[in-house]
């Protein structure tokens, strides 16, 4: 119940502040959605093959030992790194294909604010749909040395810059490509 | 069998937008490529040393021995990181060599273009490639009684 409040409150803001400003057409890309689906449900597969599905099973269940403790939540704590991931490249694949293409200056504005929508989707599909299975795992979780097992879990997964990281580049690229395109 | 598949997926999805952005060729430079590949091995080598190969080796093989586990999930950590942050770095290095080079403001869109491919190959290299090995790894360990997983601690 407290989850489907959570979304339907999610929506209606973002469905409000997309509307309101007249620009809905813009925050529709079937490109970004495509690559963000196929990085993550591939990376998916090619990571963990046949246990995929058994990961999935802890949504509903709590796990009961530390190796299902650790399946679930690292497989759920990749989607979303994933996810983010295939975010930026959508963000870069488009602004490259927008520097290579566009030849006047008054196209160039336009095309990488189409370009940033990807980013937004990967960090949404990360931050509402997979992050919120990983926190369900932990809190369902029926282990004893819960901190334990966490900390082990980030030590071992210590595989990413820090999101925050990610995202100044993120800005610092998008800044860079509009400056020295608008010569 | 699932594995092949998740990899056809991932390629497929990245064709399909690079397809829809304009063909293949703007995408693939050598250079770059060289660029990045360079600096990920000096920094691999640099941290590991003769270690690398072990490392590498382990990955292939069905059973890791379980003191073994932790260093070889940190080392892929390591060049997941690197290769991150190599693209970075690939990046500037080609983005000062254009700006050095400034000449003709036509030039100046496709040529930064080159240098957006740097972080697009650091990505997909990171995500498709030392990933797929790391969470390998990471299975094998879950294989393993739990009297390793105290030893981590």
């Amino acid at each position: 119940m407290n989850k489907f409040i959570g979304y339907l409150l999610f929506i209606a803001t973002f469905a409000g502040v997309i509307f309101l400003t007249g620009y809905s057409e813009f925050f529709i890309d079937r490109f970004s959605l495509l690559l963000i689906f196929g990085m993550v449900f591939g990376v998916m597969f090619l990571s963990y093959g046949i246990h995929a599905f058994s990961a999935f099973k802890y949504i509903s269940r709590p796990v009961t030992s530390q190796k299902e403790f650790f399946l679930a939540v690292s497989f759920f704590d990749h989607l979303s790194n994933t996810a983010i991931i295939a975010g930026i490249l959508g963000t870069l694949l488009s602004q490259l294909a927008m520097l290579s293409n566009v030849t006047t200056t008054a196209e160039i504005y336009p095309a990488t604010g189409a370009s940033l929508v990807s980013f937004l989707y990967g960090y949404l599909v990360a931050k509402l749909i997979f992050e919120p299975l990983k926190q369900n795992v932990i809190r369902n979780a029926k282990i004893g040395n819960i901190n334990g097992l966490i900390q082990l879990h980030i030590d071992q997964n210590n595989s990413l810059p820090n999101t925050f990281v990610l995202m100044g580049f993120a800005a610092i690229v998008g800044n860079f490509v509009i400056l020295i395109s608008s010569y | 069998m699932f594995k092949l598949i998740g990899l056809f997926i991932c390629i497929a999805s990245i064709a399909v937008v690079m397809k829809a952005g304009g063909g293949f060729n703007m995408y693939l430079d050598l250079p770059t490529l060289l660029l990045l590949f360079g600096i990920t091995l000096a920094g691999t080598i640099v941290g590991y040393g003769k270690q690398t190969i072990y490392y590498f080796m382990l990955a292939g093989k069905k059973q890791i021995p379980s003191k073994d586990l932790l260093p070889a999930l940190n080392f892929f950590n390591y060049i997941s990181r690197l290769t991150l942050y190599s693209g970075i770095c690939a990046f500037f290095i080609s983005a000062v060599v254009v700006l050095v080079n400034f000449t003709d403001v036509k030039m100046l869109g496709p040529a930064i273009a080159i240098t957006l491919l740097n972080i697009i190959y650091g990505l997909i290299f990171s995500f498709i490639i030392i990933q797929p090995i790391k969470h390998g790894i990471l299975l094998n360990r879950l294989n393993v009684d739990s009297s390793t997983e105290k030893q981590g601690k």
